[in-house]
């Protein structure tokens, strides 16, 4: 008897705790970070010098729970100290690569360009979309989101600046 | 019998198996043979013109090509920056440009210059040097295999050693290129000063108009019988 009595109150007491965790699990927001350098050569004088682009990726993914559904993705993108090169450069921003079980799944264009308070030294791009878009909840996601470096004053004139793979769950 | 004819059966396998094994392996080799080679090409194209006109510069006479706000600049200078312009539109698999272009570019660059002496905007021999020691070193940790062969092939084009490269030419390189940086950076701080909310589109569009302005303010005199022409 007493142990029917504790049984109970074991189980009040983790309904009590776990149910707000329940409540809550409706969304989950996947955050990458990556930071890379890449090497440009630009004419300065007599001779090619070079100069190093220094670029800050951060992407977030928002999904939805019941149904495992993307409802968010934005990639905000920065060279550092890039508006104070001696050449005019940009960056555009970006897609997102998914791929579903280690296979490539699809390829989200972020339509939307966002504002952001940006330190005007740096050069900047912010790209938004809202893509609702179902997953199947007993797969793994992987998302590897992309900017574009581009100078028509360096070589290379472009490069693929990609974000480490976050994964989305 | 039977025993001979399972012998000669792995045999022709083992043929058939070793022709297929040798096949993959030619139309391997001879795949990445054929994409290094274009490759190459394409940097082949701008090291060979790279060479070419650095020995016509080497032959042509210093005189004084252009004066832009009472400073002097020879056809050496106007040729080798011609020279290097053109090498990154010929390895982006562009044309060269016309000379109108470098032209303007020059005589942009050269303005800015001008203007940055003008407010005092110093780059001493330290400071150059400082950046260019640090640039050394980033690219020496680098893992871009690119940037790292590039500047190996433009240097075994160029006909220098690596440390005459940065010691000599980076170092004036980067004095110049520092200067425009600083004025921008100046300018930027004015207009940050200026504005309280700035936009970074606004400011690199201000930026443009600054620089424009300072070319269509600057007296550019074009000196007679020292044009890049010359050379051809």
């Amino acid at each position: 008897m007493k142990n029917k009595y504790l049984s109970i109150l074991v189980l009040t007491f983790l309904f009590i705790v776990l149910s707000p965790a329940f409540a809550s699990a409706s969304t989950h927001n996947n955050k990458s970070h990556d930071y890379e350098v890449h090497v440009v050569y630009y004419a300065s004088g007599g001779v090619l010098v070079p100069f190093s682009v220094g670029t800050d990726i951060t992407m977030n993914i928002t999904v939805s729970y019941p149904g495992k559904i993307i409802t968010y993705e934005d990639i905000y993108a920065y060279i550092v100290n890039g508006a104070l090169f001696p050449f005019e450069c940009s960056l555009n921003v970006g897609t997102i690569k998914y791929y579903k079980d280690g296979s490539y799944w699809s390829t989200h264009s972020l339509p939307y360009v966002g504002s952001y308070i940006a330190d005007p030294n740096n050069i900047t791009g912010f790209r938004y979309g809202k893509p609702n878009t179902d997953l199947v909840d007993s797969s793994t996601y992987k998302a590897i989101g992309a900017v574009t470096y581009s100078s028509s004053s360096t070589t290379p004139m472009s490069f693929v600046v990609d974000t480490t793979e976050g994964v989305v769950d | 019998m039977e025993k001979s004819k399972r012998i000669k059966l792995i045999q022709i396998t083992l043929i058939v198996g070793l022709c297929i094994v040798g096949l993959s392996f030619s139309s391997v080799f001879h795949y990445s043979s054929n994409v290094k080679a274009e490759k190459e090409s394409l940097n082949q194209n701008a090291y060979l013109y790279l060479k070419l006109e650095r020995k016509k510069i080497k032959e042509q006479d210093v005189k004084p090509f252009i004066k832009i706000d009472g400073k002097s600049f020879t056809n050496k200078e106007f040729n080798e920056f011609q020279v290097s312009r053109n090498i990154v539109e010929l390895n982006n698999g562009n044309s060269l440009l016309s000379d109108e272009q470098i032209k303007d570019e020059f005589i942009q660059n050269a303005v800015l210059e001008v203007e940055a002496e003008k407010q005092n905007i110093v780059v001493d021999e330290s400071e150059a040097e400082k950046f260019t020691k640090h640039m050394r070193q980033i690219l020496k940790q680098s893992s871009d295999e690119y940037a790292i062969q590039f500047l190996q092939d433009y240097l075994s084009a160029l006909g220098i050693s690596e440390d005459e490269y940065w010691d000599r030419y980076a170092v004036l390189a980067y004095k110049k290129a520092l200067k425009i940086s600083k004025l921008k950076q100046q300018f930027f701080n004015e207009q940050k000063a200026k504005t309280k909310d700035v936009n970074i589109d606004e400011l690199q569009k201000a930026w443009e108009k600054y620089q424009q302005d300072l070319v269509k303010k600057a007296k550019v005199e074009f000196i007679q019988g020292s044009i890049s022409e010359e050379r051809k």
